[in-house]
């Protein structure tokens, strides 16, 4: 069981590798809302499901799970609130062909 | 239930508003109850205050006096029952669709060319129901390569980061999916319109 919730939390940690990767290789503000709304909600819930094994079925794991629920409806309110400021602001996305 | 897009006064009466807060205010108690643990008497009775002043705060989202905030009339209370099992039935396929999509995320990260190929594109949804607009927006945002930027009057503004994730747009699944639940009418097709210039989007 602890194995398992081990494997979990590293693959976690290996999404949220891959969003900070995003942030820096991601050419602008929206591609980069991808990385951070995406694989940041499948790493933290990873990292959240594997703590649960790790803990069995207490009333901690409950919590846990409802962290997990919270977490995966504010994410993409965030991304969404973030991206539409930037567009009212009067960002506009880059395209291909557009330059670096 | 007529999908003709139309203004309905719905301001909540009295009693659909005091429903509200009681139901919203319990919420809150039983989420405080599970996070504390706690059962003393006077433990419960700061989680019910801290409830009432939750509720308090967020009076005007949940229960509040605006007029014709809905642009589909009020569901029967006899919806919600079936309508929650469709959202159960729901959770499930949007919790693949975000594996999915994180894979398709992390792949194009990857990828020492970077294949990704950004486009702002708008449509128009048939979802009426503002629930059900909402759910289709944070559907959206949680599924392959598009984040929604701006919902306003059932005009969607998307973000696709790849070519893959607009031709999804396009297909329109999560679209007919919100639609099951919502019992509404869904297009076989999704219209895209480009969105190049900011002059299309600032007033």
């Amino acid at each position: 069981m602890s194995i398992a919730g081990s494997v979990l939390i590293a693959l976690g940690l290996a999404f949220m590798v891959i969003t900070a990767l995003g942030m820096m290789r991601l050419p602008d503000f929206y591609s980069r809302v991808h990385a951070v709304s995406k694989s940041e909600t499948l790493g933290i819930a990873l990292v959240l499901l594997g703590l649960i094994l790790h803990e069995g079925a207490t009333l901690v794991s409950l919590k846990i799970g409802l962290i997990l629920v919270f977490v995966a409806v504010a994410n993409p309110v965030g991304a969404h609130l973030l991206t539409r400021a930037a567009l009212r602001t009067g960002q506009l996305p880059w395209r291909r062909g557009d330059g670096e | 239930m007529s999908n003709e897009p139309r203004q309905v006064d719905v301001r909540p009466t009295k009693l659909r508003q005091t429903f509200r807060w009681t139901v919203q205010t319990l919420a809150l108690f039983v989420v405080w109850l599970a996070f504390s643990g706690h059962t003393q008497i006077e433990f419960l009775i700061m989680g019910a205050i801290a409830a009432v002043i939750g509720t308090a705060l967020t009076h005007w989202l949940f229960a509040g006096d605006q007029e014709a905030r809905f642009r589909h009339k009020p569901y029967p209370p006899s919806w919600f029952v079936p309508a929650t099992f469709r959202v159960v039935l729901y959770a499930p396929w949007l919790l693949w669709e975000i594996a999915l999509s994180n894979i398709h995320v992390a792949y194009l990260v990857l990828h020492p060319r970077l294949p990704v190929e950004p486009s702002l594109v708008e449509f128009e949804t048939s979802l009426r129901s503002e629930t059900a607009q909402v759910l289709l927006a944070q559907s959206i945002t949680l599924t392959p390569g598009t984040v929604t930027v701006d919902v306003s009057n059932g005009m969607f503004m998307v973000h696709c980061l790849s070519a893959k994730s607009r031709q999804g747009m396009e297909e329109g699944s999560i679209q007919r999916k919100v639609a099951g639940i919502f019992a509404e009418e869904a297009p076989d097709s999704v219209q895209l319109t480009d969105v190049v210039a900011v002059e299309q989007v600032l007033p």
